[in-house]
């Protein structure tokens, strides 16, 4: 091949940019020759977390030295992106260490586990990088596929062998649905490349690419679990094994919803009126469906959808502001960043209680948790209370960032449906409070728990910064 | 006379599509589907795409094709038992399921259908007349520089998703072998 | 050949309601992953349509077939997956269908 043009794609910026994803594959490989020469079976954690935090070595080198735009201009490792990978890493590391203790009955396949969980923030990261829709295909791919196998990685339950299927079923579909709307957009404009659609979009798309950008719209709606997409993301949370339910509310989410930020631009202005009742009405769906449930896994997916609609209502300013706004996305970061620490915190001690028996996730069995376990129940009512919005916590102010650009974009209406929402989630997120400290505990005697330092160190953790986000957030904001 | 070869595939392929979504056997939807992408191929071949219909019949036709025909018959799904074939969808049995299937597709392709129609007003005029280059459309020099320049990135990783996909494959279809002793594995 | 692409797209667009319907009516997991290759291979089509009318004499569009490529890998990774999840099924229930989908309420 030409030297020139070897030279002129693969160069030290190129080697900057894709670091975090060339370390993570590394990784993975290592990970596969662990797993089938015997000695070195013991160092798979050490590999799983060396990649992890080599990966966000090389993300934090990129925050202090962004690149716009690598390989002709379909990867970039700017400054958001960079964040946005952080948070990605921290969802695989959290969902990683709850496994550990999760998986312990069942033994089989742990270093596949390992594997494929590594490979999922590859995807995330293509996803939220990507200039070009092939590449948010393929990272999309890679996020998928690790995650339908990972959803069913306990073949001996039934629900665990459905939800898998199901997320299967649909995800193929949402990406069948992805694949043809952007092949509508190609048929129309000749290009891939989202720099040259967004120009192509400011002078007006045709009816032909308008259909296909409908149809890329639902797909990704569909991942963020937004209504009326969303009536799988109940089972598939309940019926996949937790610790892979945290990384599906969390990362997947968070890059979904990076990638949907950064194609705002091809949506037509007046469809964001039309994204803003979406969310709304996302939200109403999610907090609807929370209050009825009685199994604390379902009332978390259902919260969950919740806070997509919250999210939605990012994309939904971001389209009405017009250009790419800083505070849209740097509200999205901390939102995300908040709600990882949160979910994957209250996901985790679901994780946790759970590996004593499935009934322990209903409500009714977290009766008197405040007494047995106080600092599990304190933990668990700091999440509640975050993922609720309540001052002197990250979800708080993640929420007020949320809604003042929401107001900034001049959609105050939907603003305060969104705040009226959030004043209706409080009331089954209090219930659960209620259940820990206000009710005896039931006369069913739960197990001694298991200590379980590696699962204690990552509650703590999510808790820490929980706690930090809502009363220093300015050390987080100070990265933004 | 080549257009006419174009519309007779076309005609294939849709009754072979249509062919796969209401055949009862799951072996006559396998089949369907090879036709259809049988038909497909030369249709990229009269468009000037010869590598990718050669692609077509070998990884769809060869590979992917031979994959759900190996599962149909691993599983034994090819109607042998008159009771499976009663039990396995009657496409109309539930009518108001298919009714609303029906409906999303029909939805779906008519917007899709009237996006093309009104789009097509605002498509340029090609300047080659879509008549290929002797060397296709797909010459492989432009390609193969592409693909391993502008989207090596894509390229490298969907040779992790393969190596992902083995090991996920592996997981869920190997056989419970290693399963712990009794009572160390909940049921 | 001389066919406007128009027609391409149209066929393609038929052949993806086609899947869209298969995907919604059938109940044999089979053949929705069938109906769902057909719908890859709907837009597979429309990017040789599109790659065929962008491509100028000496400047070919190559991002399309590029994409069609990525596509194919693609389907084949995702029948491999999905396949594997239908017989985890088929080994745990004996049964392809959508109906084993007991729903997975509390």
């Amino acid at each position: 091949m030409n030297p020139d043009l070897i030279a002129q794609y693969f160069n030290a910026e190129c080697a900057a940019a894709l670091a975090p994803l060339v370390t993570l594959a590394g990784g993975l490989l290592l990970l596969i020759v662990a797993e089938w020469f015997e000695p070195m079976n013991r160092l798979r954690p050490l590999l799983f977390v060396g990649s992890i935090l080599g990966a966000a070595w090389a993300e934090v080198a990129l925050l202090n030295a962004p690149v716009a735009a690598v390989l002709g201009g379909t990867y970039s490792a700017d400054k958001a992106s960079a964040l946005w990978g952080l948070v990605f890493l921290a969802s695989t590391l959290i969902a990683w260490v709850h496994a550990r203790s999760y998986y312990r009955k069942s033994r089989p396949f742990l270093g596949e586990h390992d594997m494929l969980l590594l490979t999922a923030p590859i995807g995330m990261m293509m996803m939220a990088g990507a200039l070009d829709l092939t590449v948010f295909f393929i990272g999309l791919e890679l996020l998928s596929i690790p995650l339908y196998c990972l959803a069913s990685f306990r073949r001996d339950r039934s629900e665990s062998v459905e939800a898998g299927l199901k997320y299967f079923v649909l995800g193929a579909f949402s990406v069948g649905l992805f694949l043809y709307g952007a092949s509508l957009i190609y048929a129309a404009t000749g290009t891939l490349s989202l720099t040259a659609l967004t120009a192509a979009a400011a002078t007006g798309f045709s009816p032909m690419a308008q259909v296909g950008m409908a149809f890329v719209l639902g797909s990704l709606l569909f991942k963020l679990s937004v209504w009326p997409f969303h009536l799988w993301v109940p089972d598939v949370y309940q019926g996949a094994p937790t610790p892979v339910t945290i990384l599906m509310a969390t990362g997947t989410k968070a890059a979904a919803l990076a990638f949907t930020l950064r194609i705002t631009g091809l949506l037509p202005e007046s469809s964001a009126g039309l994204i803003a009742l979406l969310a709304v009405l996302t939200m109403a769906a999610g907090n609807l469906g929370a209050l009825v449930q009685s199994n604390l896994k379902r009332l978390l997916a259902y919260s969950g959808v919740a806070h997509a609609g919250t999210l939605l209502l990012l994309v939904a300013a971001q389209r009405a502001s017009g250009e790419l706004s800083y505070e849209a996305t740097s509200a999205a970061l901390f939102y995300m960043a908040a709600y990882v620490a949160t979910a994957g915190g209250a996901f985790g001690l679901l994780a946790w209680l759970e590996a004593d028996g499935e009934h322990f996730t209903q409500i009714e069995s977290l009766k008197g948790l405040g007494r047995r376990r106080p600092a599990m129940a304190a933990a668990m009512t700091l999440f509640l209370l975050s993922l609720g919005g309540i001052p002197a916590t990250g979800g708080f102010l993640a929420k007020w960032m949320v809604f003042s650009v929401t107001l900034d974009a001049h959609l105050t209406g939907y603003a305060i449906a969104g705040v009226l929402m959030s004043v209706i989630a409080l009331a089954y997120y209090l219930r659960v409070i209620a259940a820990m400290y206000m009710e005896p505990a039931s006369d069913q005697v739960a197990p001694p728990m298991a200590k379980r330092t590696d699962a204690m160190l990552a509650t703590a953790f999510c808790a820490a910064a929980v706690l930090v986000m809502g009363v220093l957030p300015s050390v987080f904001l100070g990265l933004i | 006379m080549v257009d006419l070869l174009f519309y007779v595939a076309a005609l294939v392929a849709v009754l072979t599509a249509v062919g796969v979504v209401l055949a009862r056997n799951p072996v006559v939807s396998v089949v369907s589907l090879l036709s259809c992408f049988g038909s497909l191929a030369v249709i990229y071949l009269l468009a000037g795409f010869q590598f990718l219909a050669a692609i077509q019949i070998l990884v769809y036709g060869g590979a992917i094709m031979v994959l759900f025909l190996f599962v149909v018959m691993l599983l034994n799904l090819g109607g042998l038992n008159p009771e499976d074939e009663d039990r396995d969808d009657p496409l109309f049995h539930d009518r108001r399921r298919s009714a609303g299937g029906l409906a999303v597709a029909v939805a779906l392709g008519s917007a899709s259908l009237i996006g093309i129609l009104r789009g097509a007003r605002h498509l340029a005029e090609p300047t080659n007349g879509l008549v290929p280059p002797e060397e296709g459309f797909d010459a492989l020099p432009a390609l193969a520089e592409a693909m391993f320049t502008r989207y090596s990135l894509p390229f490298e990783a969907a040779s992790v998703l393969l190596l992902a996909t083995t090991v996920g494959v592996m997981v869920l279809a190997k056989r419970q072998r290693s399963i712990p002793p009794a009572g160390e594995e909940r049921s | 050949m001389s066919v406007p692409t128009e027609h391409l797209l149209a066929l393609a667009a038929i052949l993806f309601a086609i899947g869209v319907a298969g995907f919604f009516t059938r109940r044999n997991l089979i053949v929705v992953l069938m109906s769902i290759e057909l719908m890859l291979n709907a837009a597979n089509l429309t990017f040789v349509a599109g790659s065929r009318l962008h491509s100028s004499t000496g400047a070919v569009q190559v991002d399309g077939p590029i994409f069609v490529i990525f596509i194919i890998a693609v389907a084949a990774v995702e029948a491999a997956v999905g396949l594997a999840l239908v017989i985890a099924l088929y080994r745990q229930k004996q049964t392809v269908s959508l109906d084993a989908f007991a729903r997975l309420e509390d």
